[in-house]
């Protein structure tokens, strides 16, 4: 109002710049009015200044190091990716590395591997724990020998049940941590020379009475090289793995004579070729050789093609990862799997009069003694199930494969098991057509019980001085029965060669670290003719060696050694290879991993010359051998920089698919008798084992990832445990208390005796008690060590030493304690049956998983999955939600129908997103952290109950239950469609997690990504945030991953393309059951892949979300039309 | 002080206070308990409650510094005891304001005896319920992020989440009822300031009291903030348990997503602040010798607003049932009748139901409401009834919810206890101190309500104040 007067005094405001005058305030003070003089300020102005430079911290310096020569291929936040072989297992599968800066961060499947065809199995991506593993050995060590082994045997380590959790396991048990085991104190610490010397001294002085025992190695350098070896020290070899083909081998041999590619090679199956599996015990997708390769080849076939897929049944003690996938499956006891194998037999050729066998008198009379009826009243299946089985089998002959064994299998009729296996699938010609083994047969499986059991036998009797373990772990794999630590303390002088003190390592007198596979040079021969290589990714994180190199090294020490392994006098500088140029950029690691693979000569090789290294000797062997089977007209450089750009080197694809079908001999089948087994008394079970999916043989046991990720069955983790069906707990008192804490019980086959809780399980013939291996390890590292109860003890040696026998013994669970928690992330007494919760009067489950048979889904497309009713909008534009995306709208497709539940999603998702392992007690608690999991569902009868499995992940809702509650808008959609959680923002109300239907969102209540132990936190992927304790987390469709698809869009100046972006989950399937794409592309491969078969899960909630997926259809075949 | 006249069920009303109670006595008796020093029980009983306030001021130390994975929480129990102690506690806080404001403007006289009190109950109640959500959040030091300031991150707050009106409702509702509260007691303090013995203390009363010389001009400016005050409560009362009730409502889980919630939730608020009203005053009017104020009468018109209270919860106890029945929702079905009564949490919910639903039942006699002893039992369960009815509500209804892959047990750990308990300690501290420094009935208005009673001239004569 002053201004519109024209108030002078607003006038004079107006000229002023600074309304306040200091100076104005002191020159108005009178004469000696400012009593701050000149000099006061001064030390005013000290004093502020001392007490500013006390109170303050200087501001802390930090060095970033610059890449002072930096290598060509490597630029910082840009990610280099490698072709590679696994190493995890002797499949040898194709991967390509992620590396930053020089450290792999993930493990992805090698697109251009005929094996696994870019898809790791769970054990792969774990496989950087492995690498990271705090708790693998540093540098050489002497160990005090323990002779007095006979004393162990007795008192075999017994895992230790605590009944109670303290509150803060997570803190002190079983989460990362870097302490080893307490032998550690017994060590000496040896530099690489003194080692040699000494295992050098040995071997020489052992001469032939020097034994080597590895695992199965494959590759041609790696071979030769062992030759080699074995011509400069005249050593005996022994192959053993924890799990080894003797009945296979055995059975083929005696089926179809010698094996033409060496005895230790086992046949190939093709089961992307098959229409029809039938398994006898065996879960070749779910462990075996090549788990991978059938998981790829059967989950392809369970995919609907019009209407068209598999068929699989299943004869199975307890359900497998195969099971779990079975049209039919049949429980029964692990003895009547060759009753049941012979009765098909039998109702093929006898019966039914089909294939060329019928009419063969002798196979007649083999066959007689398993009618069809008979073996069916036997093993309590449903009459006519073979007959019916023998047709469908028949229609499909030479396109179907019929497996048997397995571990489930291996009872004292192992052997001939395999044989009558050998027998159906000759009979219904799918040798030759679905397998394989008179060409390219499989070589990943060497091992043998038998040679292993022979040598324990000359052990005893003094007849070896210095044993030599590599790749192998005895002690733990061995059952107590096999005398194995009674005799290894007969022999003068063991060496282990081995990434960790295991068990085996333990009692040895010199332990020497070998490298990680992605430390490592080496190759892969894992099927006849196919080879691929091995190549360093990093440089070596402790002082070890590898294997091949220590073999050169100690070679060298011997004038035979010298002369084969010398390096030309000038060393000649390894050869650059060209930076990646090929669509899988590969290998350009080599100078710095070449020369860190080449230890210091040895002391004693004080002349001029040294031995070379095994990239040298690798190289040297590709250039001589494998080069010239290539019919490049490139140099042999061009030749092996393409070789390890690509991974994998397939001279002939042709010559490995299947060559001519053997002739079985059926003279074999006369050895077939019908055992006298007689049925377990009462109270007694009959022992089903069975291999781990996810631990596997127990090698990988001290990986959290596998420990943490649930058993894809019983999902349970962090345990093994015998599984009993409900009735059989109800009948002996073994049920779980009303706390769902489950009784522990003490099971004796010949003499030994384990303990292991019982967990109480749909899917368990009730006549049996079925536990997996790979648990109970003695010393394996901080995470494995005592988890579980290792089932090996509960194996024993055949009679004959021919193998060894896991399951078939009968037994008695006697309880020994109760109240024994078992950590089950999805809850231990929920499950879901046909007219309780996933179909009928209930009604939940339609909205959760939609099912049909493929009979009805020929009639009618939409079977089992009636359109959603139409919901009405509350907003303008007619669609459900507010949102619309222009140009990219992530969506995904899941065909239920695919999935085979093997969790190879669930690891690849922990290994990307940086999600932390919590340990038992919080999984207890239902903390898990997994940002995908795999629901599994059982439905229809209860005794032998369907399986589903569900992956699910967050759903990326349009109209997100989670966005509108949350109070600081730490969730959001973002501009195409994926729902974003945003760290930083978070204030943890956890309101989202109470509003999600689906409930896949995870909230940090500890501090969980600090409690890794160095250097796991090397395996960090860069690109995505490590969560802090007190935020939601969950997944958002590898969203690095789409941005990085963008960038890579931008810089070709085009749109992202379909196909151009994986996510993790996505890119490791085995049966590539989930597609990732852009709904707004109506032509993607995901909008493609929505049929009729479409759904949404809970759709009715109108949460809008972007995954759709397919209706499970089971292939009933003959058996729904023999019901209908 | 009101003008109830016009009023007839003032005329047909019992008197409230004993006929011959006079002002001075009324000024003696009332105070007497602040110059008196503390005697042994009130020792007592500051340390039972200092020493729950401790352990759990110890849980919440720990729980800063490992982690809120110590609590029960899980997947999909998110919510667990702290949300349950936060309504528990908000429900508390209500009886308070609803004698102060709600029977106020009713004119309810029978009220001067017990409003103090009860609105002391209810500032503490609040600031025990405002703590949960502090320490229920995952970062507790950035749990201001939920109040709208400007700030240069530009971040803002989700005015879509009931969480957000949560903030408001609660800390509007904490402001109102604390004004309303020192306000009603001015005149208190300024007696105080007038008859303390000791300086120190005239001082302190003085300054609190305002200058409040009893003046018609002081009164007049009094009577209308307060009933200007009342006005204002009056819809926070309703208000603030039905915000409370949306962090439920509004989601999408079956057993929460209920349009019944708001106005169940203020009966049930109003059912359990007048339990607890009960049980402390039970104590209270023992303790300091004040059952010529806090009359039987009292107690069974307090125990009349429980019965119909808790007829109400049980009428919406019966409506949630019968809908889920009558939706044929499966989930709804699930949850509200099978998790809730025959499932995993059959016992919290049949506890529930007794405590709430059937012992309140006792009241219907006239006996039973007269009666001391039955009255504390029947409060203590009513508290008791009315966590637990908390309890079911947020556990059940998270623990088995559509995917049956996700259902898990919730249980508490010790450490759940320890907080709850830390907060119980916080409550009981908080009201000893009151009954130590501030009259825990208002003298001023039980003053009113005796000169209406008695009789003005009477009064004075008999006084010579």
């Amino acid at each position: 109002m002053g201004d519109l007067r024209q108030d002078p005094a607003v006038e004079k405001l107006r000229q002023e710049e600074f309304r306040s005058k200091p100076q104005e305030h002191f020159d108005a003070l009178p004469q000696g009015g400012l009593r701050f003089g000149r000099r006061d300020f001064l030390k005013w102005s000290t004093g502020a200044l001392a007490l500013a430079a006390t109170a303050c911290e200087r501001k802390p310096v930090q060095q970033i190091i610059p890449y002072a020569q930096q290598p060509p291929e490597i630029t910082p936040g840009i990610a280099n990716h490698y072709a590679s072989t696994c190493r995890e297992c002797a499949a040898a599968c194709g991967i390509v590395l992620t590396t930053w800066e020089g450290r792999p961060t993930k493990v992805e499947g090698n697109p251009l591997h005929p094996l696994n065809r870019g898809t790791v199995c769970p054990l792969g991506q774990a496989a950087l724990l492995n690498l990271y593993d705090p708790d693998r050995l540093r540098t050489p060590v002497g160990l005090q020998r323990v002779h007095d082994l006979a004393g162990l045997v007795g008192d075999a380590p017994q895992p230790k049940y605590n009944l109670h959790f303290p509150t803060n396991v997570w803190k002190t048990g079983s989460a990362f941590r870097n302490n080893l085991h307490p032998i550690k104190r017994q060590l000496k610490e040896l530099s690489w020379a003194e080692a040699d010397q000494q295992v050098g001294g040995w071997l020489q002085g052992a001469g032939a009475r020097a034994v080597l025992v590895t695992g199965t190695i494959h590759g041609p350098a790696r071979s030769a090289l062992l030759a080699d070896f074995l011509s400069v020290y005249p050593v005996r070899h022994v192959v053993y793995d924890s799990l080894n083909p003797d009945a296979l081998v055995a059975a083929q041999a005696a089926a179809y004579g010698a094996p033409a590619a060496g005895p230790q090679s086992t046949p190939r199956y093709f089961f992307d070729r098959a229409e029809m599996v039938v398994s006898f015990g065996a879960d070749p997708i779910g462990g075996g050789p090549s788990r991978q390769e059938h998981a790829y080849g059967f989950g392809h076939q369970r995919k609907l093609r019009g209407s068209q897929m598999s068929r699989v049944v299943v004869f199975e003690p307890a359900i497998s990862l195969v099971g779990l996938n079975a049209d039919s499956r049949h429980l029964v006891r692990p003895s009547q799997l060759l009753p049941l194998a012979m009765g098909l037999a039998h109702q093929l050729v006898v019966v039914n009069q089909q294939s060329r066998f019928a009419g063969d008198a002798g196979v007649a009379a083999a066959l007689a003694g398993f009618e069809p009826a008979a073996v069916e009243r036997e093993a309590d299946v449903p009459a006519g199930t073979l007959g019916r089985l023998a047709g469908e089998l028949w229609a499909q002959r030479g396109k179907s494969i019929v497996c048997g064994g397995g571990v489930a299998g291996a009872t004292a009729d192992q052997q001939m098991l395999e044989l009558a296996v050998a027998f159906l699938n000759s009979a219904l010609e799918n040798e030759g057509a679905t397998i394989e083994a008179s060409r390219s047969p499989s070589l990943q499986a060497q091992g043998s019980n038998a040679a292993m059991l022979a040598l324990i036998q000359d052990m005893n009797q003094g007849k070896v001085d210095t044993l030599l373990v590599y790749g192998s772990n005895p002690a733990y794999s061995l059952p107590d029965a096999a005398g194995f630590l009674p005799a290894l303390a007969k022999v003068p002088h063991v060496v282990v060669i081995a990434e960790r003190l295991d068990e085996t390592a333990q009692l040895a007198d010199l332990v020497l670290p070998s490298l990680h596979g992605m430390e490592s040079w080496g190759d892969a021969e894992p099927q006849a003719g196919l080879y691929s290589l091995v190549q360093p990714t990093i440089e070596p994180l402790f002082n070890g060696r590898s294997f091949e190199d220590s073999l050169i090294q100690l070679a060298y020490r011997t004038p035979a050694g010298v002369a084969k392994f010398t390096a030309p006098p000038p060393p000649p500088p390894p050869v650059p290879p060209a930076p990646p140029t090929a669509p899988v950029p590969a290998g350009t690691a080599v100078p710095k991993a070449a020369a860190a693979a080449a230890p210091p000569p040895p002391a004693a090789a004080a002349a001029p010359q040294v031995a070379i290294s095994f990239h040298d000797y690798l190289r040297a062997h590709w250039r001589d051998q494998i080069y010239a089977k290539s019919n490049l007209a490139g140099s042999f450089d061009d030749f092996w920089v393409g070789a390890l750009q690509a991974g994998v080197f397939d001279p002939d694809p042709q010559r490995r698919q299947p060559g001519p079908a053997r002739t079985f001999k059926t003279a074999a089948l006369a050895a077939i008798r019908p055992t006298a087994a007689t049925p377990p008394a009462a109270g007694e079970l009959e022992l089903s084992v069975a291999a781990s999916p996810m631990l596997g043989d127990g090698w990988w046991a001290n990986n959290a990832f596998l420990q943490e990720i649930p058993d894809p069955i019983w999902k349970t983790c962090w345990d093994n445990h015998f599984t009993i069906a409900p009735a059989t707990a109800k009948q002996l008192g073994l049920e779980a208390d009303d706390e769902g804490r489950y009784a522990i019980a003490e099971v004796t086959v010949a003499g030994q005796t384990l303990q292991a809780p019982v967990y109480v399980q749909v899917g368990v013939h009730p006549g049996v008690a079925s536990i997996p291996l790979g648990f109970g390890r003695a010393s394996v590292g901080e995470i494995g060590t005592d988890v579980g109860a290792n089932a090996y003890d509960l194996a024993r040696p055949a009679g004959d030493g021919s193998g060894i026998i896991y399951s078939g013994a009968k037994v008695k669970l006697s309880p020994v304690a109760a109240g024994y928690l078992i950590a089950s992330p999805q809850g231990n007494n929920y499950i879901d049956f046909g007219d309780n919760q996933i179909t009928g009067e209930y009604g939940r489950g339609e909205n959760i998983v939609r099912e049909a048979t493929l009979v009805q889904i020929e009639a009618n497309p939409r079977a089992g999955n009636p359109p959603p009713e139409a919901q009405a909008s509350l907003w303008d534009n007619g669609g459900p939600s507010e949102h619309s995306y222009p140009d990219y709208h992530w969506g995904m497709t899941i065909d239920l129908n695919a999935c085979i539940g093997c969790n190879a999603c669930v690891a690849a998702c922990y290994a990307e997103n940086n999600v932390p392992v919590v340990g038992k007690d919080q999984v207890w608690r239902g903390r898990e952290m997994a940002w995908i999991r795999i629901d599994r569902y059982f439905s229809g009868d209860e005794a032998n109950p369907d399986v589903t499995t569900q992956p699910m992940l967050c759903q990326q809702c349009g109209n997100a239950g989670c966005e509108s509650v949350c109070p600081v808008i730490a969730t959001i959609t973002d501009a195409e469609g994926i729902n974003v959680q945003v760290y930083n923002r978070c204030v943890g109300t956890r309101f989202c997690s109470n509003n999600c239907i689906y409930k896949v969102r995870r909230f940090n209540f500890y501090h969980y990504s600090k409690v890794r132990a160095s250097p796991l936190e090397l395996a960090l992927n860069p690109m995505v945030t490590v969560r802090s304790r007190g935020v939601m987390e969950k997944c958002n469709f590898c969203l690095q991953r789409i941005h990085a698809g963008h960038y890579r869009a931008k810089e070709r100046g085009l749109p992202v393309r379909d196909g151009d972006i994986h996510t993790a989950c996505q890119q490791t399937c085995p049966s590539q059951a989930i597609y990732f794409g852009n709904m707004v592309d109506k032509n993607s491969e995901m909008m493609r892949a929505r049929t009729e078969r479409g759904y949404r899960v809970l759709e009715e909630m109108n949460f809008d979300s972007t995954i759709t997926y397919l209706t499970k259809v089971r292939n009933r075949g003959a058996d729904e039309e023999g019901q209908a | 002080m009101s003008d109830d006249r016009h009023s007839p069920a003032a005329v047909a009303e019992p008197p409230i206070y004993r006929a011959d109670l006079t002002l001075t006595r009324v000024n003696h008796d009332i105070v007497a308990a602040i110059f008196r020093k503390p005697n042994a029980w009130w020792w007592a009983g500051m340390a039972v409650a200092l020493s729950m306030l401790s352990t759990g001021a110890y849980v919440v130390w720990v729980q800063l510094h490992v982690g809120l994975g110590i609590l029960g929480l899980e997947r999909p129990g998110m919510w667990g005891t702290y949300i349950t102690d936060f309504v528990f506690w908000v429900g508390i806080a209500h009886a308070g304001t609803l004698i102060s404001a709600i029977l106020y403007l009713f004119r309810q006289k029978w009220r001067t005896a017990i409003n103090r009190s009860a609105e002391a109950m209810t500032i503490f109640a609040v600031i025990c319920a405002g703590l949960f959500p502090l320490l229920h959040i995952g970062r507790t030091l950035i749990a201001y992020w939920l109040i709208p300031y400007p700030n240069s991150r530009h971040l803002w707050v989700n005015f879509r989440s009931p969480l957000i009106w949560d903030v408001f409702a609660v800390s509007t509702y904490a402001t109102t009822s604390l004004l309303f509260w020192y306000m009603g007691m001015i005149p208190d303090l300024a007696t105080l300031r007038d008859m303390h013995p000791k300086p120190l203390a005239r001082k302190v009363y003085g300054i609190f009291s305002q200058r409040w010389k009893g003046t018609a001009r002081d009164w007049h400016h009094y009577e209308a903030a307060y009933g200007l005050f009342a006005a204002i409560a009056t819809p926070l009362v309703l208000s603030v348990h039905s915000v409370v009730s949306s962090d439920f409502a509004v989601s999408s889980m079956p057993g929460w997503h209920d349009t019944i919630f708001p106005p169940y939730f203020v009966a049930g608020a109003i059912f359990s602040g007048f339990a607890m009203v009960i049980t402390v005053l039970t104590i209270t009017r023992k303790a300091f010798h004040l059952e010529d104020y806090i009359t039987i009468d009292h107690m069974e018109l307090m125990a009349k607003v429980i019965l119909a209270t808790s007829m109400m919860v049980s009428y919406a106890y019966l409506v949630e049932i019968f809908m889920a029945w009558y939706s044929e929702n499966p989930f709804e079905t699930h949850v509200y009748i099978w998790v809730r009564f025959f499932g995993p949490y059959a016992w919290a919910g049949w506890l529930t139901v007794f405590c709430n639903c059937i012992a309140p039942l006792i009241f219907w006699l006239r006996s039973a409401r007269r009666n001391l002893v039955v009255l504390f039992i029947v409060s203590i369960l009513v508290n008791i009834g009315m966590w637990f009815e908390r309890y079911v509500i947020i556990i059940s209804s998270l623990a088995q919810d559509y995917l049956p892959s996700n259902w898990h047990y919730f249980a508490p750990t010790i450490w759940d206890v320890g907080t709850f308990v830390g907060s119980l300690g916080l409550f009981f501290t908080l009201f000893m101190l009151f009954a130590r420094f501030v009259p825990v009935i208002s003298i001023a208005e039980v003053k009113g309500v005796l000169r209406k009673q008695v009789g003005e001239t009477k009064l004075l004569e008999e006084t010579h104040v």
